[in-house]
């Protein structure tokens, strides 16, 4: 089983978090829960960010026409609204990716330390 | 509705609460729904892995954050984007409203001022006459900006009376040696920025206020009809 990492610095995930959850539903359909849950178990806890900023960025994400949301019941379950990522939340993870990339080669150009690197 | 959870419940009606003092019913559903439905789940899940159900609320409602920043964080989504235009989502709509009632205060001031500085000839009552044109130009500009902006009303005036006061700096500057300008944006750091943002929250604080007496006491009048 994988070790826990220490969490981030919120400020370094607070830009990120649209990211992060275009992420997860660039591999399917999902919802609120399951995206913080899926965001923790991946990064083994470094990212835990205030689960209560999740709704109104999914909600404002739905509003630019990133995802598409919808409710939803499973089994006996109560009614979730499940979150699709549209043709314009591919293209916007992509225009992410890619100033993380930028950002990433800029800090690795001046620091000279890849991310798996250690300075010491 | 109701999850047989006293704590949970009574944050959800905190959370409702704030959010009902800014955003309409039909607009906040959803977004109640799903907070509720997350916190249950969550707590579910605790419970399963054997914690108590207490603790597992505690714990649960301490990450989810405190309810009043959760029902601002919506709040201030929602008013973003209810009217949405290049500009506003440029800059803000928020701050859009703070800086066009900061400048058409600042108009109307500077047109005084010149007018009260030509008709008073002592430069005493000329510098108290500045004063109070500014101290009420400030209030009156900020109680307007935290009616019409009734979620972070301050943070609008301070994002946009700052890059203001800097211009004033700038023009005040290479006015040099007048230090008319310089005096002008000095005024504006002392007494129009802390001015304003008291106003602006006293002015939003009360019409949420307001909202929300209004709203219990309209549950009040449905559950004793």
């Amino acid at each position: 089983m994988s070790k826990r990492q220490p969490k981030l610095p919120t400020e370094l995930i607070k830009g990120n978090t649209k990211t992060l959850v275009l992420a997860i539903l660039r591999e399917g359909p999902s919802h609120g829960y399951a995206i913080t849950h899926e965001i923790e178990s991946r990064t083994l806890g470094a990212v835990q960010f205030r689960q209560g900023t999740l709704y109104p960025l999914l909600h404002e994400m739905e509003r630019e026409g990133w995802v598409l949301g919808e409710w939803a019941v499973f089994g006996d379950e109560r009614p979730k609204k499940v979150y699709t990522i549209t043709p314009a939340g591919i293209e916007e993870f992509e225009r992410c990716i890619d100033t993380w990339n930028r950002l990433s080669q800029a800090i690795q150009s001046v620091t000279g330390v890849l991310p798996h690197e250690q300075t010491s | 509705m109701s999850s047989q959870n006293p704590i949970l419940d009574d944050y959800m009606r905190a959370v409702e609460l704030q959010v009902l003092s800014v955003v309409p019913k039909e607009d906040a559903q959803e977004f109640l729904a799903e907070t509720r439905i997350h916190l249950q789940q969550a707590i579910r899940s605790r419970v399963e892995c054997g914690a108590d159900r207490h603790q597992a609320t505690t714990e649960v409602l301490k990450r989810y954050g405190p309810a009043k920043l959760n029902a601002d964080d919506f709040s201030a989504s929602w008013f973003q984007y209810k009217q949405v235009t290049r500009l506003t989502k440029l800059i803000g709509r928020a701050n859009l409203i703070a800086v066009k009632q900061f400048v058409i205060a600042e108009v109307i001031c500077l047109g005084l001022l010149e007018v009260g500085m030509k008709s008073l000839s002592n430069t005493n009552a000329q510098l108290g006459f500045a004063i109070c044109l500014t101290i009420v130009a400030s209030a009156v500009a900020g109680w307007l900006v935290g009616q019409k902006v009734p979620v972070r009303a301050v943070r609008s005036i301070y994002n946009a009376l700052v890059p203001l006061t800097l211009v004033s700096f700038l023009i005040g500057a290479s006015l040099m040696p007048n230090p008319t300008g310089v005096f002008f944006a000095l005024s504006q750091l002392a007494l129009v920025l802390p001015l304003g943002c008291l106003s602006a929250h006293l002015s939003s604080s009360s019409i949420r206020r307001r909202r929300t007496i209004q709203m219990i006491k309209a549950a009040e009048a449905a559950s004793n009809p």
